[in-house]
């Protein structure tokens, strides 16, 4: 009975969500999207770009947009054009901008239409008063603690990670099947020494946040918010492996700013629950001039912002797997090659005793376990990366 | 089987309380079963004796005692005819050189009804009755025991017989006791020949109350002496002493003559029905002539009143629970005539809703329905318990945005139109557990009425429905109890007397257990390490100061208490505590008052580890403290109501404080008061043998805000009128306006725990509905089939939406958040329902529309553009299938099938980049739907077997809630994956087959 009646909870409670096929929509793009902010002391990216009917290829929606003329005015003279870069990014130089101004952004699109956001004060930059990581039971969390300026009391931070790791092995020669010998090929040769610059055992690799921190201090007596989880890196996660880091960039929002990307996020990935709101669209702070019945959507803030930088040593990573697991020894098939082609693409052996290997002198592994490039990182090293690794 | 032969057995004792008239008629006693043996004290034989009836003694006179009733039976002298003697008038009797004293006669008011014989053991006096008791039991037919007979409502064969009981009582202490003397004390126990010419002595206790005045003697009966159509003075002056009493009606096809004779050709009939095992009254009883033209329905104490000819009438008393009762009653003047109905012995009170096939075409409301705790248990549910709420969801035009969801739905309005009462105080949060179980305990419960159009004019407040559920009172004969055990949760009922025949308790508890499973799961399931639980309780003392004058206190307390992952605890509790007055005066008419005090409070705590300089608790309350009082009385063809009420509310809509090392500053939304008196009056024009009859009524509500002060006042209007035809067709019509002052601010589709209340003031305009509605009704086959269809129109006005991205907690300009919408409902219902039967049920179709539209010009923000958008409820079709068939007493069957569309839902219709994240557009308010809801359950009932010494009695339900396994979606929805990719899922809360077993325990 003891087993039975969890078993019957589950039944019924367990797997109560499933899949649901997405009901695509045809046709065209609809309405106009705006995002990004203007970064006070900074260069500013504005995007324009579309909303497409759900479904539809992501990769199919970064099209170049170069459709209109972007001009960013300061109610106190500044007056900067936008540069289109490309895939809809326009940038700024608001690296002088003055912080006391207020800003607007103006659209005019090739085919007429005029868009233009509203009057938008300058929210400084809150100071991240903490930034460090703490392991837990389920992995190791990353907090931020951010102090708001005067009149400040809603933040977002965004980060960006970058971290080192490397491959298992570092390989003595390389598979290379069907060397050729002199003019000749000889199936039966399938490696060579490894090169000095063929040395794939470092890596960094790099990737910014998705979704902003979004936190907000109203209603409290102190405009600060203290040991905000911002993630949850497992112990087994590559990214601590060697050596991680993370720089943090805070900025202000404005109330409205803040609800609106609050809004969007909760429409986006909190729905569906027995207690969700029903999901609505919630305007933005950008008006279509000429059309008033064109809705555009976004919200923008003017924003100074702060950074800050973390970095993390590998304590606490422990490796998930046995890389000498995936070691093994060749073995030619009936014609006497060795078609690791079949198996593995370019891998390479990584152990090595006596002169000529033989299936019983060397041991080859996987090109992920000797190559870091194979996890997808590269080696870039960061300039300000603070060890020695090449 | 048992709870049959009980009732029979406490019939035949209720029926030794009877105040009878004089005659009751040639044929002496319809048990209306075969049995073994006689009733008769000693012998069948009539034997000469000696009566002392009425101050005039009666010599050899043939007579003979009815163990089993306490009656004393004579042979009329001229036809020897047996009859029986008023047992009010009979002092003594002598048979045999042994006499028999009714000591109630002598005022010894706390002995049982009946004779005694007067012993002595020497010490004492004691005094013997022996009762006949009849018992059944399963057997064959050649027992030993008695004959055994087949009886259709049974699988066994059954024995039926009477056996002898011997009950002993002495005086202590001023008190009737009774003792249990052993063999050998009985055997020396020796007659006393008390002296009995008019001056008992030592062969009654206690001091006279009526001496027995000797007028005279006589040496036989007189002709004529017991027959209905004796003239004499003497006859008529004996109907006039027993005229003040009411009279008990506890047997069919008896006569009970009503009144004395007097010159008018109407009198009124008046009395209470009760059950007979319970004692309790038995409300919305139909009770009617043999024409069905002159027909009323008890009221909640029971109480019923009747104009009738004079002469021979039949009354007829149904409720679907009960077995029919006939009564023929000879109506001389006004007077009372109290009935006892015994319950039905069925496996499964399916057909409910009215007193019976032909209720409808004799009440001239529309959209009552009606609902046993009976009824409610053997509806097949998720986890077997009994729902309220449930149950109500399978009555036409009912409906819910999901199944677990709180709330209901009605005709199109939303969930807080909805006015639950329970035993008068208002239920806020109707639910346990996010909606898979209701408030309420089916043990406790009792009718439950739902009124969905024609709202009677005491009731207010909302203006889509009223549910008003009542506990029952407690059981006025013994101890009882019941234990039941779920899968999830347990409850536990105990009820009876506390003070014999005036105070009677009924308690009820439930619990859940579902913290502890939820410990034991697996971290998997994603509810590992989460709690949640819920517990109630009903307390109920009813108290009788007499026939007229009742007083019933109840008090309902729940809490309710859930965390799933993170660190975010809800909790909410419930409290209701109620008086009520009841007063029936002389001319029949009742008189209520009641008052009471209601409290729903939500605590949301959150934050605690993940945000410590964010976390907080957060507190809404709702007060109410209430006020009712109403007449009722009938007039002729009227049936007048009249009254007020009166609710003070005082709402905390929200506390906000810290908690840890929390920065939030603690604050509080100011407190909001109001006071909502209301006026109200009512006729129900029912002229008899008319075809035609009127409801209308006026209500006269009206609402004064505090701080600010802001006042609303408007009428309501309740019109409805039935014609019918033919006795079992009929055509009705009704209109009705409500008012509502008091909203409920979420976002949700269902009602959840961190809902608020908030009530009307300058900023947010009280709610105003009205809904006309028709409907035809035809009664076929035997009267066992009702075929109705009902149509409806309904308009709403300042039905309150939300903007996009609403704030709704700690929001001190909640209105900014808030739009007006008017609403637009319509629909038709047809129902078919079988009511008697192996196969009893009923089958729904509704087609109906709820839509919404804003009231006011917010521009590209206006939702839908300003256009009628569908209401989160809009459910187009929806088919109903309820139904229970019976294979023997013991063993049934019930069903239930549902299928309805899905409910309306906003979705993605478009994405977009927005930063580094995908984002999605969601189209148009609630322009989608979600797939089609269909479900099948099933359950197998198991009664109580038949051995009638067993002390407890055990029923078990297995069932399978969701038979065919269907995922039925609650909602869909749509989520980015990291970001970059849309995917979409659907919530299905029950998305299998969910067996479950239930065991009822009753002792």
């Amino acid at each position: 009975m003891k087993r039975l009646l969890p078993i019957l909870l589950l039944f019924s409670m367990s797997a109560c969500i499933y899949p649901f096929d997405i009901q695509k929509e045809e046709g065209e793009h609809m309405n106009l999207v705006v995002s990004g902010d203007i970064l006070i002391g900074e260069t500013s990216r504005i995007t324009l770009g579309y909303v497409y009917p759900v479904g539809s290829p992501v990769g199919a929606m970064r099209k170049e947009f170069p459709m209109g003329t972007l001009t960013l005015e300061g109610d106190g003279g500044f007056s900067c054009k936008g540069e289109y870069q490309y895939r809809g990014v326009y940038s700024f130089d608001t690296s002088t901008a003055p912080a006391n101004q207020r800003y607007r952004l103006n659209i005019r699109l090739l085919d007429g239409q005029e868009y233009a956001s509203e009057w938008l004060g300058v929210y400084q930059a809150p100071a991240v008063s903490d930034l460090r990581a703490e392991p837990a039971d389920n992995g190791l969390q990353l907090f931020i603690s951010l102090d708001g300026a005067d009149s400040l009391w809603n933040f977002r931070w965004d980060y960006t990670e970058t971290w080192e790791y490397h491959a298992d092995f570092v390989p003595v020669l390389m598979f290379v099947p069907g060397l050729p010998d002199g003019d000749n090929e000889d199936p039966g040769k399938i490696y060579r020494e490894r090169y000095p610059e063929e040395d794939y055992y470092y890596c960094w690799t790099s990737r910014q946040s998705v979704e902003p921190g979004l936190a907000s201090a109203e209603g409290q007596s102190g405009n600060r918010i203290k040991d905000r989880l911002m993630m949850t890196i497992p112990y087994t996660d590559p990214r601590i492996s060697t050596l991680y880091c993370i720089d943090v960039t805070a900025s202000g929002l404005s109330p409205g700013g803040r609800a609106y990307l609050q809004h969007l996020h909760d429409i986006s990935n909190n729905t569906g629950s027995l207690f969700s709101p029903t999901p609505s669209e919630m305007p933005g702070n950008i008006r279509c001039l000429s059309d008033p019945a064109q809705v555009a959507l976004g919200y923008l803030n003017a924003v100074q912002r702060t950074t800050s930088r973390l970095f993390v040593p590998p304590t606490y990573y422990k490796r998930g797997y046995d890389p000498e697991a995936l070691l093994f020894y060749p073995a030619p098939d009936e014609d006497g090659r060795y078609n690791f082609d079949q198996v593995f693409v370019n891998d390479s052996p990584v152990r090595f005793s006596g002169e000529a290997p033989t299936r019983e002198n060397v041991a080859w592994a996987p090109k992920r376990c000797v190559d870091c490039r194979a996890s997808g990182g590269t080696k870039n090293k960061p300039e300000w990366w603070p060890n020695s690794h090449k | 089987m048992r709870k049959l032969v009980v009732c029979l057995l406490i019939l035949a004792g209720f029926s030794c309380y009877a105040q009878s008239p004089l005659f009751r008629g040639r044929e002496m006693r319809d048990y209306g079963f075969a049995f073994n043996g006689h009733y008769f004290w000693n012998t069948a034989q009539f034997v000469p004796g000696t009566v002392f009836f009425n101050g005039i003694l009666y010599q050899n006179v043939p007579v003979n005692i009815n163990a089993h009733t306490q009656d004393l039976l004579a042979l009329e002298s001229e036809f020897l005819t047996p009859v029986v003697a008023e047992r009010a008038l009979t002092a003594w009797f002598q048979i045999d050189g042994i006499y028999y004293m009714n000591l109630r006669y002598y005022g010894v008011s706390d002995a049982p009804e009946g004779f005694f014989q007067v012993l002595t053991d020497g010490r004492r006096t004691v005094w013997m009755q022996r009762r006949k008791l009849f018992a059944r039991e399963p057997g064959n037919h050649n027992g030993l025991k008695g004959i055994g007979y087949d009886d259709p409502n049974y699988r066994e064969n059954v024995i039926a017989y009477f056996y002898q009981q011997d009950r002993y009582y002495i005086e202590k202490d001023g008190a009737f006791k009774r003792i249990r003397p052993g063999r050998a004390r009985r055997a020396a126990m020796r007659p006393v020949i008390p002296d009995l010419d008019g001056t008992p002595s030592a062969a009654v206790p206690r001091t006279l109350s009526r001496p027995p005045l000797l007028k005279g003697s006589s040496e036989s009966l007189p002709p004529g002496w017991f027959s209905t159509q004796d003239p004499s003075e003497e006859r008529r002056a004996l109907l006039a002493a027993i005229e003040q009493e009411n009279l008990i009606a506890s047997y069919r096809n008896k006569t009970y003559e009503i009144g004395s004779v007097g010159a008018a050709a109407r009198a009124t009939v008046s009395g209470v029905v009760r059950d007979v095992a319970s004692g309790e009254p038995v409300q919305s009883a139909l009770v009617s002539d043999s024409s069905g033209k002159i027909y009323c329905y008890t009221d909640p104490e029971g109480r019923y009143e009747l104009t009738l000819p004079t002469g021979d009438n039949l009354l007829s008393f149904r409720e679907y629970s009960m077995e029919d009762m006939d009564v023929h009653v000879i109506v001389h003047g006004s007077g009372g005539l109290d009935v006892v109905m015994r319950e039905k012995v069925t496996a499964l009170q399916s057909a409910y809703v009215t007193a019976n096939s032909m209720a409808n075409h004799r009440n001239a409301g529309m959209g009552l329905e009606k609902i046993n705790s009976a009824t409610i248990t053997h509806i097949p549910s998720a986890f077997g318990e009994g729902d309220v709420l449930k149950a109500v969801l399978t009555l036409p035009g009912v409906k819910s945005v999901g199944e677990a969801s709180s709330g209901f739905n009605v005709r199109g309005g939303s969930s807080d139109q909805n006015l639950i009462l329970f035993n008068g105080g208002t239920i806020y949060n109707p639910s346990h557990l996010f909606g898979i179980f209701s408030a309420f305990n089916t043990d406790v419960v009792d009718d439950i009425e739902l009124y969905k159009s024609s709202i009677p004019v005491q009731f207010g407040g909302r203006i889509s429905s009223v549910l008003d559920i009542s506990t029952r009172d407690g059981n006025t004969e013994r101890i009882r109890g019941s234990l039941g055990l779920g899968i999830l949760t347990s409850h536990l009922a105990l009820e009876g007397p506390i003070v014999k025949d005036k105070t009677t308790f009924v308690l009820g508890a439930r619990t859940t257990y579902s913290d502890w499973l939820l410990k034991r799961l697996p971290a998997v399931s994603g509810y590992s390490g989460g709690k949640a639980s819920f517990s109630d309780v009903n307390l109920g003392v009813t108290h009788r100061f007499d026939e007229r004058n009742t007083l019933k206190v109840t008090g309902y307390w729940s809490r309710d208490g859930f965390t799933f992952r993170g660190d975010t605890t809800f909790r909410y509790s419930n409290l209701d505590v109620a008086v009520k007055w009841t007063r029936t005066a002389d001319s029949g008419r009742t008189l209520s008052v009641s008052a009471g005090y209601d409290r729903y409070s939500n605590t949301l705590d959150r934050g605690y580890f993940t945000d410590p300089l964010g976390s907080y608790s957060l507190k809404t309350t709702v007060n109410q403290g209430f006020l009712r009082a109403g007449v009722k009385q009938r007039r002729g063809v009227h049936t007048l109501s009249w009254g007020g009420d009166a609710v003070l509310y005082g709402l905390s809509p929200g506390m906000l404080q810290p908690t840890g090392e929390s920065l939030v500053i603690q604050r509080s939304l100011a407190p909001e008061y109001a006071l909502e008196p209301a006026l109200y009056a009512g006729d129900l024009w029912q002229p008899e043998g008319s075809p035609f009859s009127i409801e209308a009524g006026l209500r006269y509500s009206s609402f004064l805000a505090f701080k600010p002060a802001k006042y609303y006042a408007g009428p309501e209007l309740r019109l409805s009128g039935k014609y019918s035809p033919l006795p079992n067709l009929s055509f009705k019509a009704g209109i009705n306006s409500m008012n509502q002052y008091i909203h409920l601010i979420s976002n949700t589709s269902s009602i959840s725990p961190m809902d608020t209340w908030k009530l009307s003031g300058a900023d947010i305009l009280p709610q105003r509905g009205w809904q006309a509605a028709a409907g035809a009704y035809w009664t076929v086959l035997g009267n066992s089939v009702d075929i109705s269809v009902e149509g409806y129109y309904k308009r709403m006005y300042n039905y309150l939406d939300y903007k996009s991205g609403a704030v709704l907690s700690m929001n001190e300009h909640l209105a900014d958040d808030l739009v007006r919408t008017r609403g637009q409902s319509y629909g038709v219902e047809f129902m078919l329902r079988k009511q008697t039967g192996r196969l009893t049920g009923w089958v729904s179709y509704t087609w109906s529309r709820s839509l919404l539209q804003e009231m006011q010009d917010r521009g590209l923000e206006t939702i839908n553009g300003g256009a009628w958008y569908n209401a989160p409820h809009d459910k187009p079709h929806d088919v109903k299938l309820v139904g229970n068939y019976k294979f023997t007493h013991r063993y049934s069957v019930s069903f239930n099938l549902y299928y309805s569309t899905g409910r309306p839902v906003t979705i993605p219709v478009g994405q977009y980049l927005y930063g580094n994240a995908l984002r999605l557009m969601y189209s148009e308010r609630n322009a989608y739907r979600i797939p089609d809801y269909f479900r099948l359950d099933l359950a197998l009932n198991i009664e109580p077997g038949h051995y009638l010494k067993a002390f407890t009695h055990m029923s078990a339900t297995l069932g399978c809630y969701n038979v065919t396994g269907r995922r039925n979606a609650y909602s869909v929805f749509y989520t980015t994956t990291a970001g970059r990719d849309v995917r979409g899922y659907m919530v299905s809360v029950f998305a299998t087959q969910v067996p479950y077993i239930s065991l009822n325990l009753k002792f």
